[in-house]
């Protein structure tokens, strides 16, 4: 992924680091700043493990690092992509080619197969799938449900997945096409701790295998000390803690 | 890929798709089926008569002469004398001519007293002309030819003796008929889908002679009778028709002729002309038309609401999926263009087969619609028109998909990627 084709801001370049930010501030319409990071760097690579409690933050500086908020003030790059400088439609580009995103619970679409939900991203972005360097689509997922151990249940309807199942596929589907940026955000929090273990070390294996950065966002602070960095949201975020979730207004951001 | 994932999503949700595909299925194969009917009914109206420049008859309303001279329905006011027919009939600006005599029956069917001209000329559908199938035109006095519903409704066959009745009774051998004078059926027309098939065809002379003993319109006293044997051609005496159609040796002279029979001195005539009367009669039918086109309009537009709930209701439970698409690269926009999609997909699929209900019913109900109304409705493949209305709907299909997607577009928007459950 470093013979970057073209120079446009979505191509990440391999030398600058996964995260940096620089006065970064960020308001909901109508409130206070939720997140106000002076300054922040994330290297490539790095495992990070990234906590803080409720309201401090998370769900909007995931926001903005996905690309699915807008940069209000100061700058993010995330990959070496100035996030400031991008339309919503080259972030939602970008999102699709480099990020990998693994939700807390209920990660699958429930009418796609297990073989189906993991090939999703390389069907939606071109670039993912030219990563695979020719090989099959079909031949790559399935190659990583059986990397996950779910080599029996490719034509299994989601549903029907214990939850520990689901959460791998979701991971199949983040990793596939070898996005350089994995987020997760609290994916073993539905876990036990046996499947905790399990599910980090196959993480951890599949990201240094492709070089990829982890953030891993959680409270489970027992987790902690596997993680090569770990950051807390309240150190680094100077805004005041926020008594609720933010994005609750339905119409916030349209109105 | 987005329709893919539309196309899923809806097998995914079965039974609502099952349903709205149902609904709009039927309201769609409605609509269609009220235009097929409707352009069935009008071509088979306007070509009930086709090459005849001229109806002439007793001075009434245009209307009412087209009824009974065409259609069969309602009766003339007043009859045409022979003489006035044979006045036109001669004319040096007349190519033929095809009288008409009503007002008997036989078992509800009227009974038409014309002569060889009508096998000979008369057209309908263009350029269709009254064949046989079995036997021949009467020729003698008491002979008698059968359309083709009635031969096929009553199940008479070549040779059978029949009696008619006077006016349009439906009883047979009460003291207004014509009991002592049968009529041998020598003829059964082919199908024509006009009211051609309803009626039953005799000569003039036949018509002259079922009331030559009648006296001021009775029949005739006990022992006044005149027995059939004594009744010859030679000795009868035609003294009116009701009507008669007529046709120009030029076309141009149509119009010059018709004011000329306005202006008859001899009684009081009119002539009208069969295509501007259709067309003033079907603009009274139009009312009915427009009414049936109205109610099938309203039924499409519920069966789009349907579509609408459906759709739109499955939003709040969608919220997770749309998070997930969001988080693996979809835009807001692709997010909408999917809802989008699963409406345009119900409304052509569910249009689809609503083409194929039409097809599937008209054909298993043609038969069935024949038999017991007399009524046939052809089967024919869409028109322009169809194709407009199709063309239209799935426009407005697009548009109400239009409705859940923005709804899609502002949840996606406040939810980003956060999941709610």
């Amino acid at each position: 992924m470093s013979t970057a084709v073209s120079t446009e801001a979505q191509t990440p370049s391999a030398g600058s680091p996964a995260i940096a930010v620089r006065d970064l501030r960020f308001r909901y319409p109508g409130g206070a700043d939720v997140l106000h990071i002076p300054e922040f760097h994330l290297q490539r690579g790095q495992h990070a493990f990234l906590y803080g409690p409720s309201g401090s933050g998370k769900t909007t500086l995931l926001g903005l690092v996905a690309g699915v908020l807008e940069v209000q003030q100061g700058s993010l790059h995330v990959l070496g992509a100035d996030l400031g400088a991008l339309n919503a439609a080259r972030r939602d580009a970008f999102r699709a080619s480099n990020l990998g995103y693994i939700f807390q619970m209920f990660n699958l679409i429930a009418y796609l197969s297990v073989e189906e939900n993991i090939m999703l991203p390389c069907q939606v972005s071109p670039e993912r799938r030219r990563r695979l360097n020719g090989a099959d689509l079909r031949e790559e997922a399935r190659r990583l449900a059986r990397h996950l151990g779910l080599g029996d249940y490719l034509h299994r309807n989601v549903l029907q997945l214990s939850v520990g199942q689901q959460q791998r596929v979701a991971a199949a589907r983040a990793m596939i096409g070898a996005p350089s940026l994995l987020i997760a955000d609290e994916p073993t929090s539905a876990l036990d701790y046996d499947h905790r273990g399990r599910f980090l070390d196959l993480l951890f294996e599949r990201c240094d295998a492709t070089g990829a950065t982890l953030l891993f966002v959680s409270h489970d602070q027992t987790l902690m000390g596997r993680f090569q960095t770990q950051v807390a949201l309240s150190d680094i975020n100077r805004a005041a803690p926020q008594p609720t979730q933010p994005p609750s207004a339905p119409n916030g951001q349209a109105g | 890929m987005l329709i893919q994932l539309a196309w899923n999503s809806l097998l995914n949700r079965k039974l609502t798709t099952l349903l709205t595909l149902g609904s709009i299925a039927c309201s769609v194969g409605l609509l269609l089926a009220v235009e097929q009917v409707r352009t069935g009914a009008r071509d088979a109206f306007s070509n009930t008569i086709s090459g005849t420049d001229l109806i002439v008859g007793a001075r009434s309303g245009g209307i009412n002469l087209l009824l009974y001279t065409v259609f069969r329905i309602g009766n003339a006011t007043n009859n045409v004398s022979y003489q006035a027919y044979q006045h036109f009939a001669n004319h040096k600006a007349v190519a033929w001519t095809i009288p008409y005599s009503l007002g008997d029956s036989h078992k509800g069917y009227r009974v038409v007293g014309t002569t060889d001209a009508f096998y000979q000329h008369y057209r309908y559908y263009g350029d269709r002309q009254v064949t046989f199938t079995q036997g021949q035109q009467p020729q003698g006095i008491f002979e008698v030819a059968l359309g083709s519903d009635v031969a096929k409704a009553l199940g008479y066959e070549l040779g059978r003796k029949i009696t008619l009745s006077h006016g349009m009774r439906e009883a047979v051998g009460d003291a207004a008929g014509h009991d002592d004078k049968p009529f041998t059926v020598t003829g059964i027309l082919a199908k024509t889908g006009t009211p051609i098939d309803r009626s039953l065809y005799i000569t003039l002379y036949g018509m002259e002679a079922l009331h030559i003993d009648w006296q001021d319109g009775a029949p005739p006293m006990l022992g006044e009778e005149i027995p059939v044997d004594d009744i010859r051609a030679e000795t009868l005496q035609i003294k009116s028709v009701t009507s008669f159609l007529l046709r120009t040796h030029r076309r141009v002279d149509s119009l010059r002729l018709q004011r000329e029979v306005n202006d008859y001195r001899g009684e009081p005539l009119m002539a009208i002309l069969p295509g501007v009367t259709l067309a003033e009669l079907w603009s009274v039918v139009g009312y009915a038309e427009d009414a049936l086109r109205v109610v099938s309009v309203i039924v499409v537009i519920v069966g789009f609401l349907g579509m609408l709930v459906a759709v739109y209701t499955t939003l709040e439970e969608r919220r997770r999926e749309m998070a997930i698409l969001r988080a693996v690269g979809l835009g807001q926009g692709k997010i909408s263009s999917l809802l989008i999609m699963e409406s345009g997909l119900l409304t052509i699929a569910g249009s689809l087969l609503g083409i194929a209900l039409l097809y599937a019913v008209s054909i298993t109900a043609q038969p069935i619609v024949e038999q017991h109304f007399g009524i046939y409705i052809p089967i024919r493949p869409l028109g322009q028109t169809e194709f407009t209305y199709l063309g239209v709907l799935w426009l407005a299909g697009l548009l109400i998909g239009a409705i859940p997607a923005w709804k899609a577009y502002r949840n996606s928007l406040s939810d980003g990627l956060s999941i709610r459950i």
